[in-house]
């Protein structure tokens, strides 16, 4: 019911962002088949996010002070451990997953419920994430294509499945009061639009913005993937050649 | 006579060759690369926080700490031509430079915004599996900020002309000129080394605009 009062606006950002630029050779990069439809989908959410999710996300950044905006994050990650637990056992990680136990109880009794990340800070046990999309990785299922979901930003199709599946292991998702599952969610997507203001801030500034968020989304899940210690592909200097010849003329150093 | 001059060459020659070889073996006269990144951050993030100019990302601020601090660290004409792609290969010397000077100026207008965080982090090595040996190496740090998680920070360095110099910077996963490189060599693949030039002024003067 409510829908129909934003779906004019909807439309009138989804008209807006069909005027997305799409490059030529959109879609020939392996890892991006989608490429046409993902800038379409691209431009859509930043329309939307620019006129509604990213003025609330900086209000709360002005008038919030830092140290509480840094616990309502805490909550936020405090309630995520059970699934870290979850997927780091699923992966075989024993280790992680008693570390994601450690603190989730430790965070939730001496940390008030969250508020203070006492394991991170006392108990120097930093937070080992994990997610269904890595646990899929890990199983076997390949990545699959990159996609940018509508609302939610860039993916791909193993990592939107997991998400799905992510939901159901936050405790909120079992509140009986819709209105507490819905705030939470709610508040849980502010605070994650909030954390990422730097980042977001500093993509608008990129020169093709689409291909800066995609391939930092994927080295990043590359680099969780192997819990930051990803093996180590160095990108060959092509010119290197070229080094002997202008060694003795330094044209080029200004 | 004869007998001695040749004896003479063969000597400078083996003095030559041992020296050579020795330059070889041992290539750094600075030192380890890790002890000089580590001591190149941790100085870094000193300088910042004593610059309240720098710290809130003053233009002339920030000019003067790259020009002074950071560009003698990197070498920059590889960076450049890495991210630049193939297209590198047919521009002429004024394009390369006004490439450098427009990467230089891109690279500045995103991350000067960082320098507002720097407060009480420092960095440490990253507890890594294999010491790095040769001459293009990558040396991985940690950047720790208490309460905060820490952030991994890796520095690829090469051996240039006697002085190691940064070639690429990966943060949490994410080399930096890779990641531009993504973004420029379809441009000049597509409008040419001129076409990328245009579309770096154009993206910095909307820039300098949207911050007035």
């Amino acid at each position: 019911m409510k829908l129909k009062k934003y779906l004019p606006a909807l439309a009138a950002a989804a008209i807006l962002a069909g005027c997305a630029e799409v490059p030529p050779g959109a879609g020939e990069n392996p890892a991006d088949p989608w490429e046409k439809m993902n800038r379409q989908t691209n431009a859509f959410n930043y329309i939307v996010d620019t006129y509604t999710i990213r003025p609330i996300a900086k209000a709360y950044i002005k008038v919030v002070p830092q140290g509480a905006r840094e616990s309502v994050n805490n909550v936020f990650e405090n309630m995520g451990e059970p699934k870290n637990a979850l997927n780091n056992a699923l992966q075989g990680k024993g280790e992680r997953t008693l570390a994601s136990v450690f603190r989730f109880l430790i965070n939730t009794s001496f940390g008030l419920g969250g508020l203070f990340d006492v394991a991170g800070s006392v108990g120097n046990q930093p937070v080992c994430k994990e997610d269904f999309g890595q646990t899929l990785r890990v199983w076997g299922v390949p990545e699959g294509p990159y996609v940018v979901l509508p609302f939610l930003g860039p993916s791909t199709v193993t990592d939107a499945a997991g998400s799905v599946v992510g939901w159901y292991t936050e405790p909120f998702a079992y509140a009986e009061n819709d209105y507490v599952k819905w705030g939470w969610t709610a508040a849980d997507l502010f605070n994650m639009r909030a954390q990422m203001m730097p980042l977001t801030d500093s993509l608008r500034d990129a020169v093709d913005p689409y291909v800066m968020a995609r391939e930092g989304y994927l080295a990043h899940r590359t680099n969780v993937q192997y819990d930051g210690n990803p093996p180590v592909v160095l990108l060959k200097d092509e010119f290197e050649d070229e080094d002997d010849e202008k060694a003795p003329v330094k044209k080029e150093s200004k | 006579m004869m007998q001695r001059r040749e004896f003479a060459a063969a000597l400078c020659a083996a003095v030559l060759c041992g020296s050579s070889a020795f330059a070889w073996a041992a290539p750094d006269p600075k030192g380890d690369p890790e002890k000089w990144i580590l001591d190149l951050s941790n100085e870094m993030l000193a300088t910042i926080r004593a610059d309240a100019a720098l710290r809130s990302g003053d233009a002339a601020a920030v000019q003067a700490f790259v020009s002074r601090k950071v560009m003698p660290c990197v070498d920059f004409v590889r960076m450049t031509r890495m991210a630049v792609g193939p297209s590198w290969r047919s521009a002429n010397p004024e394009q390369r430079a006004e490439l450098q000077r427009l990467f230089r100026e891109l690279l500045i207008r995103v991350y000067s915004g960082a320098l507002s965080m720097v407060s009480n982090q420092s960095v440490e090595l990253a507890p890594s599996r294999v010491k790095p040996e040769g001459d293009d190496v990558v040396v991985r740090t940690l950047m720790k900020q208490p309460g905060k998680p820490e952030m991994h920070l890796d520095y690829r360095v090469k051996f240039v002309k006697g002085e190691w110099r940064i070639i690429n910077v990966n943060a949490e996963g994410v080399w930096i000129v890779e990641n531009y490189r993504s973004q420029f060599a379809p441009i000049a693949a597509s409008k040419g080394n001129e076409g990328l030039i245009e579309a770096l002024r154009e993206k910095i003067a909307t820039y300098n605009k949207n911050k007035k």
